[in-house]
């Protein structure tokens, strides 16, 4: 069963995350906690169980910080590789850059809005959960010609159906593409500068062709994210596994998210509504991209 | 359990970890047929909506191309059950490699010719060599498959040599080295290595039922991957 730790020292923020995430995600265990010290005892006594997990944390409790666990979680071998969602009621760049120098996978403003909400935990079950969700919204449009998005896809047909679904969900948005994993070792670095737009946002597949080339291709792509200091863009894993030691071994190595692809490559393009309005529309970011 | 002698200990622990390869190899291969299934399933949702010839052609050829590596991939399973049930055994015969590589060359040519990819035989026409003609197909077949289909080699050399107690066939291209355990002598592999590629599991098992051995030859600088399977005659 998927499982959401779930620490705020609000209890109204709480109730209305906690109704918003069980109107989404079913089935689904919810553990509510009031701060950072609590969820990590709760970690260390209990550990994490391989199904699907995620740890939405608000950023201002007392005793430890979202920020203090945060840097606690990300250290600890036992849950480095649970995503962590941060919200918080500030946009104070600095915060927001911390976060991910820490390792967040998102950072969000806490919305105000019970939709709000519900948006949230759909963004959650699809980013971070292997669901999919249509979405009916109608977003407001980014100017797409403000961010690349790099794609790194060694199968030739699934690219295909990426093109399609990035030119459905995000029209005219400038799209960088890399075969292999190698290409992206040999490239990337020395072309990064010159990509115009700035990327924006990393897609890549894990099985490029094997496990181990993702993984090592994920740990480069994070050396290069600090070195170029923009570890908040988002590296997000696309693929057809669904093992948990696939998902666990993308988020050690600072994956941001792991989508699992669809089963119906048409329908990648809900995905990709999903991943825009998530990771376009609604993460916080230090610098404005 | 502490009470059984020893060797059905030994027994049980056996098929114990022989479940769990073939869970393993069945759990990867699944990825594989997934994908692929992913990808024909929703080329048959975008078909309805093409515009133009072209496109329709690309999404035909996309289909055929996805088809027929499923279809690969079930024949391989079967194939590999066969070896694990011991109904596949080698009956060596004469034959004339050439006729082996042109035949499967042949077979391969529809799939060769959409993915705008070629193989290229060189080697002695005449002489013959005693082994198992049927698996040395398959072997090749597979090969072809994997460089053809996953890593989407455009072009691939098969040469053979006869030697007085052997026979070699070596096979060059350009791009990503083929993965380690592929060339590692022992007949066991590590679970995560299981089905991963199935063509190339393949390639290996039937090189080790016919004796033979796979490795890795230097470039000889044209950046080119090298490697040979030597087999016994």
């Amino acid at each position: 069963m998927k499982t959401i730790y779930l620490a705020d020292d609000d209890e109204d923020d709480r109730m209305l995350i906690r109704a918003a995430v069980e109107q989404v995600i079913s089935p689904v265990r919810i553990i509510e906690l009031d701060s950072g010290d609590d969820l990590i005892k709760l970690i260390n006594n209990q550990g994490i169980s391989d199904d699907p997990s995620v740890i939405i944390m608000d950023m201002n409790m007392p005793r430890l910080s979202g920020l203090e666990t945060l840097g606690i979680l990300k250290m600890n071998d036992a849950s480095r590789h649970i995503p962590v969602v941060m919200l918080s009621t500030t946009s104070n760049r600095s915060l927001v850059r911390e976060a991910y120098e820490r390792g967040v996978n998102a950072f969000l403003e806490k919305p105000v809005h019970e939709a709000d909400f519900v948006k949230l935990a759909k963004a959650v079950d699809a980013c971070f959960m292997n669901a999919s969700h249509d979405t009916d919204e109608t977003p407001v449009q980014p100017d797409w010609t403000k961010g690349s998005v790099i794609v790194i896809e060694d199968n030739e047909d699934h690219m295909f159906f990426i093109r399609n679904a990035l030119q459905d969900s995000m029209p005219g948005v400038q799209v960088v593409e890399f075969a292999t994993a190698a290409a992206v070792d040999e490239q990337l670095r020395a072309v990064w500068d010159s990509i115009v737009p700035a990327p924006h946002l990393i897609l890549m597949d894990l099985y490029l062709p094997g496990r181990q080339d993702g993984l090592d291709l994920l740990a480069n792509i994070h050396q290069l994210l600090i070195n170029k200091d923009c570890r908040s863009i988002p590296v997000i894993v696309f693929s057809y596994s669904d093992k948990p030691e696939d998902m666990h071994a993308s988020y050690q190595r600072n994956a941001n998210a792991y989508m699992t692809k669809g089963k119906n490559a048409s329908l990648w393009k809900n995905d990709f509504k999903n991943l825009r309005n998530f990771w376009w529309n609604t993460v916080s970011t230090p610098d404005p991209r | 359990m502490n009470d059984m002698p020893p060797a059905a200990s030994d027994t049980i622990e056996s098929l114990l970890t022989a479940q769990s390869n073939h869970l393993s190899l069945i759990q990867s291969v699944s990825h594989e047929l997934r994908s692929t299934f992913g990808v024909i399933s929703g080329l048959h949702s975008l078909l309805p909506l093409t515009s133009g010839e072209a496109e329709r052609e690309d999404m035909f050829n996309r289909l055929h191309n996805n088809t027929e590596y499923a279809t690969q991939l079930f024949a391989d399973l079967e194939d590999y059950c066969a070896i694990e049930n011991g109904q596949m055994r080698v009956e060596p015969a004469p034959f004339r490699p050439v006729s082996a590589m042109e035949y499967v060359r042949k077979k391969a040519l529809p799939m060769l010719q959409r993915r705008k990819a070629a193989v290229i035989l060189t080697g002695d026409s005449e002489g013959a060599v005693d082994s198992d003609e049927e698996k040395v197909r398959r072997i090749i077949k597979n090969l072809t498959l994997h460089l053809t289909c996953v890593m989407r080699v455009r072009e691939i050399t098969i040469g053979w040599e006869r030697y007085s107690s052997r026979w070699v066939l070596n096979v060059a291209y350009h791009g990503e080295p083929l993965p380690d355990w592929l060339f590692r002598a022992e007949t066991e592999l590590h679970s995560h290595e299981k089905g991963q590629h199935i063509s190339l599991l393949m390639v290996r098992r039937l090189a080790l039922m016919l004796d033979g051995e796979i490795y890795q030859v230097e470039s000889d600088g044209d950046g080119r991957q090298r490697f040979s399977l030597q087999f016994p005659h």
